[in-house]
C-alpha cells in the first residue's frame, strides 16, 4: 500500500475541520450554566438532531474501519450487523424503553437501575460501564494513531494527543450539547467523505453486477458458493457454506437479539443522546430517526471493503496489503495465499481512488469518525462518574455548580484515562478482540436485567444483582471453555480448557452472548422469586404494566411524525433490504 | 439549543467545498480528471452548505421573531 503524499489543500481541510469543531464548542459554552445543561444538554435537543447524534456517537473507528474490514472478509453478510443487529433493537428501544428512560427522569442508565432495583445493581453497572467506556475510547484512539502513522507517517503519539486534545476542548467547554452538535457535523462529514469513495469504486468494478461477478469468482476459488459474498441469507443454513462461519440461529439469537438489544437498549453512550431530546415524543422518535441512516450505512462502510477485496482477489492491483510477521514477511495461509490485513481495506481504497483534495476530505472523515466515537464515550463517562459514582457515594449534597465543575474535571480525567488505555492497548496484539469480548461480557447480561426490570414487576434488586454477576461469570466460563477454529488458548478463549470449537470467532462471540443473557435471565428470575419485590406504587413509571401508556399525545401529531408509524416504515424498509440482498 | 445546528454544518461544507472547488479549478485544472473530480465534489458540497444555511438562518429568524413577540407581550 502506498503511503499518502498530502498536499497543502489536504492539510487545509483538516485544519478547517478542527477550527469548526473547536468553534462549535466555544459558541455552545455560553449556554451551559447548570449541570443539566452540561450532562443532559438541558433536555432541549430536537428529535432530528438527537437522532443523527444517536447514530453518529455509535459511528466510531470500529465501525468505519471495522465494517470495511468485515466487508472485505465476509461480504454483504456484514450488513447483518445493521439490518439484524441494530434496526430491530433501535425500534424496540424507541417504542418500549425510551418512555421509561425519559419518563423516570433518570439522568443515566445506571440511575434507572437504582430507581428500579437498588444501589448495588446501580453500582455494578456504573463501575463496569465506566471502565468499558474509557477502555473503548482508548482503543479507538490507539487504532486511529496506528492508522495515521501507517497512512501518513504521522507520529503516533502526536496524532493521538492532538485528536484527544480537540475532543477534550470541545466537550469540556460545551458538555453534551457540544458533543451532540459536533456529532451531527461529523456525521455529515463522514457521508461527504465516504460517498465519493463508494461511487468511484463501484464505477471501477462495473457496478453491483460487476462486483458480484468478481466476488463470485473469489468465492468459488475458496470453496464457497458463488453468492457467498453477495447474498446475505441464502447460505446461512450451514456454517461451512458462508464466509462468516455462522448459521442463522446463532446469528439471529446471538447478534440479532442478545448483542444487538444488549447494546442499543442499555449502552448509555447512545441512550444519552435520546435522553437529551426536548420531549418524551422526541425521545421516542430519536432512535427511529437514527435507524434511517443506520440501515443505509452498509453502502458507505461495507461496500468499500467488498470492492477492495474483489479487486485484490482478482489478482490485479492488490488493495488490501498482506499481514506481516515479525520479520516483515507476508503471512501465508494453509492454501498458500497471503493472509490479508483487512483493517487496511478502507484506508487503502481512500489512497487508491482519491486525489489530493478529496484525500484530505476522506482522511478528515476518518478523523471525524474517531472523534465522534471518542466524544460519545467521554460524555457518557463524565455523566456516569459525576451522578452515579461521585454524587452517589462520595459527595451527595453539594451544589449544582460543584457538580458542573466535577463534570468538567471528569471530562479531563476521562480523556487522560483514555490516553492511558491507548498506551496499554499498544502492548497487545489483539486489543480489538478484547474489546469485543468486554462488550459481550457486559452488555449481553445487562439486557436481560433491563428486560426483566421493565417488563416483570416481580423482579427484585437481589435478583438483578445476582443475575448480572452470574451472567458475566457465565460469559467468562463459556469463553474460557471454547475456542474458534485455528485459535490457540489465550485472549481468544480456551483458558479453562476446551469443550467446544466454533467455526469462527463471530460464532463464539454470539454464543458467549447467548449464554450470558440466558444465565442472567434464569438466575434473576429464580432469585427474584425467593426475595421480596418492591410494592407496586414504588414502581409506577418504571415498569411497563404499572405505567400509563406513552403515546397518548401521538394523536395530535401529523401521521408521519408518530413514532408507531415511523417504526412500521423503518421495519418495512429493513425487511425490504434483507429481501433485496437475500 | 443555542444555535441552529445547520449553521455550523453549512459553514463547514461551504468552506471545505470552496477549498476543493478552488484546488480543482486552479490547482490541478479542469483538464485533469483529478481536477474535475475535486471541482464537482467541491461544488456539490458548497451547494449543500448553502441550502442548509438557508434553512438554518430561516429557523433562527423565526425563533428570534417568536422571542421578540413573547417579549412584547410580556411588557
Amino acid at each position: 500500500m502506498r503511503s499518502a503524499g498530502l498536499a497543502g489543500v489536504d492539510y487545509a481541510i483538516i485544519a478547517v475541520y478542527f477550527l469548526f469543531v473547536l468553534g462549535v464548542g466555544w459558541l455552545v459554552r455560553r449556554s451551559v450554566r447548570t449541570s443539566k445543561d452540561f450532562f443532559e444538554a438541558g433536555r432541549r435537543t430536537p428529535a432530528w438532531v438527537a437522532g443523527l447524534a444517536f447514530v453518529s456517537a455509535n459511528l466510531g473507528a470500529q465501525e468505519v474501519i471495522g465494517m470495511g474490514a468485515s466487508g472485505a472478509k465476509y461480504g454483504i453478510a456484514t450488513a447483518h450487523f445493521y439490518w439484524v443487529g441494530a434496526i430491530p433493537a433501535m425500534v424496540f428501544v424507541a417504542l418500549f424503553m425510551m418512555p421509561f428512560y425519559y419518563g423516570s427522569r433518570a439522568r443515566s442508565v445506571p440511575e434507572y437501575l437504582r430507581l428500579r432495583f437498588d444501589e448495588k445493581t446501580r453500582a455494578f453497572n456504573a463501575m463496569s460501564f465506566a471502565v468499558m467506556t474509557v477502555f473503548s475510547s482508548g482503543v479507538s484512539m490507539y487504532a486511529m494513531g496506528k492508522l495515521f502513522n501507517l497512512l501518513l507517517g504521522w507520529d503516533m503519539d502526536l496524532s493521538m494527543l492532538a485528536a484527544a486534545g480537540v475532543v477534550l476542548a470541545y466537550t469540556t467547554l460545551g458538555g453534551l450539547t457540544s458533543a451532540i452538535y459536533n456529532e451531527v457535523l461529523q456525521f455529515c462529514l463522514i457521508v461527504a467523505g465516504l460517498l465519493p469513495l463508494v461511487m468511484l469504486g463501484l464505477q471501477d468494478v462495473g457496478g453491483w453486477d460487476g462486483l458480484s461477478a468478481r466476488l463470485a469468482q473469489a468465492a468459488t476459488t475458496r470453496g464457497l458458493p458463488e453468492g457467498a459474498y453477495t447474498q446475505a441469507w441464502r447460505h446461512l443454513g450451514d456454517a461451512s457454506q458462508n464466509p462468516v462461519g455462522v448459521e442463522w440461529v446463532g446469528l439471529v439469537m446471538g447478534l440479532g437479539f442478545v448483542l444487538s438489544f444488549g447494546y442499543w437498549c442499555t449502552d448509555f453512550l447512545v441512550v444519552q443522546r435520546a435522553m437529551a431530546a426536548d420531549s418524551p415524543t422526541a425521545a421516542r422518535r430519536t432512535p427511529l430517526i437514527a435507524a434511517v441512516p443506520k440501515m443505509l450505512f452498509p453502502a458507505l462502510v461495507i461496500l468499500p471493503g467488498m470492492i477492495a477485496f474483489a479487486l485484490t482477489a482478482a489478482g490485479g492491483e492488490s488493495l488490501i496489503p498482506p499481514k506481516l510477521d515479525a520479520a516483515l514477511q507476508p503471512i501465508i495461509d494453509a492454501q498458500g495465499r497471503p493472509v490479508l490485513d483487512y483493517d487496511l481495506a478502507t484506508p487503502s481504497m481512500l489512497l487508491h481512488y482519491f486525489p489530493n483534495g478529496l484525500l484530505g476530505l476522506g482522511l478528515t472523515a476518518l478523523l471525524a469518525s474517531f472523534m465522534s466515537g471518542m466524544a460519545g464515550n467521554v460524555t457518557a463517562f463524565n455523566t456516569v462518574w459525576t451522578y452515579d459514582i461521585y454524587q452517589s457515594y462520595l459527595r451527595p449534597r453539594a451544589s449544582d455548580a460543584h457538580y458542573l465543575w466535577v463534570g468538567r474535571a471528569a471530562t479531563v480525567g476521562g480523556v487522560l484515562l483514555s490516553i492511558a488505555a491507548a498506551y496499554v492497548a499498544r502492548s497487545f496484539n489483539n486489543i480489538m478482540d478484547v474489546l469485543q469480548l468486554v462488550f459481550a461480557f457486559v452488555n449481553a447480561p445487562l439486557f436481560a436485567t433491563f428486560a426483566l426490570g421493565m417488563f416483570w414487576r416481580r423482579s427484585t434488586g437481589h435478583g438483578a444483582f445476582v443475575g448480572l454477576v452470574s451472567g458475566t461469570l457465565a460469559a467468562a466460563m463459556h469463553h474460557g471453555l471454547t475456542l474458534p477454529r485455528g485459535a490457540v488458548p489465550g485472549v481468544k478463549g480456551g483458558y479453562f480448557g476446551l469443550l467446544h470449537t466454533y467455526p469462527s470467532e463471530l460464532a463464539q462471540t454470539f454464543w458467549t452472548a447467548i449464554t450470558a443473557f440466558t444465565t442472567c435471565a434464569v438466575v434473576t428470575v429464580l432469585v427474584s422469586l425467593v426475595t421480596r419485590p418492591r410494592p407496586p406504587e414504588e414502581l409506577r413509571g418504571l415498569v411497563y404494566s404499572l405505567t400509563p401508556r406513552a403515546g397518548g399525545g401521538d394523536a395530535l401529531l401529523s401521521w408521519y411524525a408518530r413514532p408507531a408509524v415511523l417504526a412500521v416504515v423503518v421495519l418495512s424498509a429493513t425487511v425490504l433490504l434483507n429481501l433485496i440482498f437475500w | 439549543m443555542p444555535l441552529d445546528v445547520r449553521l455550523p454544518i453549512s459553514g463547514l461544507f461551504v468552506a471545505v467545498g470552496l477549498l476543493l472547488l478552488g484546488y480543482g479549478m486552479f490547482g490541478e485544472g479542469l483538464a485533469d480528471p483529478a481536477g474535475r473530480l475535486n471541482s464537482v465534489w467541491g461544488g456539490l458540497m458548497v451547494s449543500f452548505g448553502v441550502i442548509l444555511g438557508y434553512y438554518g438562518l430561516r429557523a433562527e429568524r423565526r425563533l428570534q421573531n417568536v422571542s421578540a413577540r413573547d417579549a412584547d407581550q410580556s411588557i
